[in-house]
């Protein structure tokens, strides 16, 4: 019989990680997390969707969440230079159920006070600080500080995790390896799974400001807590505007990358350079303090040819990242942790871990995924449709589904073939109204990869 | 519903909600297009207006700028589409 040290050892503790490993010791399997950093640390991806709700109400964590101080987001609001002073058109998350299943109702919903119409913007030190400890106090194990270099393979059936502590090269043995190594995508790269997004090849560049008025651009009050995204004169390029604290603001311009190039002095300008197409925008910002160094993120569109196998499963950003203009990315971590542990806690119990144990996860995610890459495409090639639909009383409500991040049950909803279809006529036919607006983007490249 | 009906609808949304009571003469065959009247937020507005107001969806493929030239163009296409909806 092989010694396993741990059932499930997960290599990262953000979201994904912590979620898996929550959702497991909670149901009985040891868990081992290792992440490399020592929490609290910056992060970017500081906006919620509503699904996030679902798996907070799930590993016991929805009360911790509301108690904590975070913003509440209760939607999110649009602004271009043609409408500078007011927003093009904003979306509320009421009208839906908050966990994204329109017409049921969980518990919760009972509770008195509880409005379930609303997510959180989060300062991401705090909230990874929190759900890893939220991990801890349900059973697993978790190193900080501790950077897997490798995971050994060979031996089927009994992975072994590899990292060096002090001069000391160890390992541990484990049933099963969950990669939440986020963007560096350990496992990714070591088994040669990484595929470069062909069509989105978006760079971003942020930092918080203290003091910005954050209702500059909004037309009422109740806007200001809204995430904004402020389109830029410049092709496929915006701004995000996130709540962190009463005070505090993250400011993020997210644009291709070949604006980017230049050294760290030139980027400083681009920053500020793209604020300026935006005068009010950059007015506000000025007048406000900037209280972190400039962070740039890039190389961010990737896929893999496979989110699991024999032995290992992929969550999070370490499976795939498209593009953040729907603040999807924690969202997608903590659901891709949810489905992954529904097929892992099947697999413990017949002590199969081979790739055919985690097939739903597979499916489901693969639905997931290639849902939001089709709509985020629709997005960017035919931005105005996306308008014209969010003003739509018969879609709203179908978009809407979409933006909350419930993408997963069906296979191709209507609206996005609906969406697919008006692209096509556009793309096809010079004399359509909405010809002369398509974007750069093409949308041919539907597929997802695995 | 008369077309002379819809025409009028049409005429006054124009003339209330887009031109916001600017008098350009606006009639039946005024090129809303061509002198730039309706834009691609407009002309989500009035896809809207007439989504609500005659309770017909135009289909994708009728998008076209030839359907929208005019007033009493856009008219026409309505009252196709309440006919193939009927």
């Amino acid at each position: 019989m092989p010694q396993f040290d741990f059932d499930i050892g997960i290599i990262g503790g953000g979201p994904a990680g912590a979620a898996t490993a929550a959702y497991l010791a909670k149901a009985g399997l040891s868990c081992v997390i290792f992440e490399r950093e020592l929490f609290p640390r910056p992060h970017v991806g500081e906006s919620l969707v509503p699904s996030s709700t679902r798996v907070f109400k799930e590993i016991g964590f929805l009360e911790q969440m509301d108690q904590a101080g975070f913003p509440k987001k209760y939607g999110a609001a649009w602004t271009s230079s043609s409408s500078e002073k007011s927003p093009l058109y904003t979306a509320s998350f009421e009208g839906l159920e908050a966990d994204c299943h329109v017409g049921i109702r969980f518990e919760e919903r009972e509770q008195a006070g509880v409005d379930r119409n609303y997510t959180f913007h989060v300062d991401r030190g705090k909230f990874d600080l929190m759900l890893l400890q939220h991990a801890h106090q349900l059973g697993a194990t978790v190193y900080e500080g501790v950077r897997v270099q490798h995971v050994d393979f060979s031996q089927s059936g009994q992975p072994q995790i590899r990292f060096a502590i002090g001069k000391r090269d160890v390992h541990t043995t484990v049933r099963l390896v969950v990669d939440a190594s986020g963007r560096r995508t350990l496992l990714g790269n070591q088994l040669k799974l990484r595929i470069q997004d062909p069509i989105f090849n978006q760079y971003a560049i942020h930092t918080w400001f203290e003091g910005y008025d954050r209702s500059t651009l909004a037309d009422d009050p109740s806007q200001a807590e809204y995430i904004f995204i402020h389109f830029l004169p410049l092709i496929n390029s915006w701004v995000w505007q996130i709540p962190i604290t009463e005070t505090i603001t993250s400011i993020g311009v997210v644009t291709q990358k070949m604006h980017f190039a230049g050294s760290k002095q030139e980027r400083q300008e681009f920053f500020w350079r793209c604020l300026e197409s935006r005068p009010e925008l950059a007015i506000g910002l000025r007048a406000a303090r900037q209280i972190r160094p400039l962070t740039e993120e890039g190389d961010y569109s990737y896929a893999m040819k496979q989110i699991c196998g024999d032995d290992f499963v992929l969550v999070g950003d370490a499976a795939r990242f498209v593009d953040p203009i729907f603040s999807t990315g924690v969202s997608i971590a903590l659901n891709s942790a949810r489905f992954a542990s529904a097929d892992i806690l099947q697999a413990a119990r017949t002590g199969d871990f081979r790739k055919e144990s985690f097939r739903t996860f597979e499916t489901t995610l693969r639905r997931g995924t290639k849902n939001w890459y089709e709509f985020i495409s629709i997005y960017y090639r035919l931005n105005v449709l996306f308008t014209a639909f969010v003003q739509h009383k018969r879609y709203r409500l179908d978009v809407l589904k979409l933006l909350q991040g419930d993408v997963y049950d069906e296979n191709e909803p209507e609206v996005l073939k609906l969406m697919k279809d008006i692209v096509r006529q556009a793309e096809q036919n010079e004399g359509h109204v909405w010809h002369h607006h398509l974007g750069e983007l093409t949308a041919n490249a539907f597929q997802p990869a695995f | 519903m008369q077309r002379t009906t819809i025409i009028e609808q049409l005429q006054r949304y124009i003339a209330q909600d887009i031109l916001r009571g600017k008098d350009i003469g606006l009639d039946e065959t005024t090129p809303l297009l061509e002198w730039g009247i309706i834009s691609s937020l407009q002309m989500i507005k009035l896809l809207n207006f007439i989504s609500q107001e005659f309770d017909v969806d135009i289909p994708p493929d009728k998008l076209i700028a030839e359907y929208f030239t005019t007033i009493s163009s856009i008219a026409s296409l309505v009252v196709e589409q309440m006919f193939a909806r009927s």
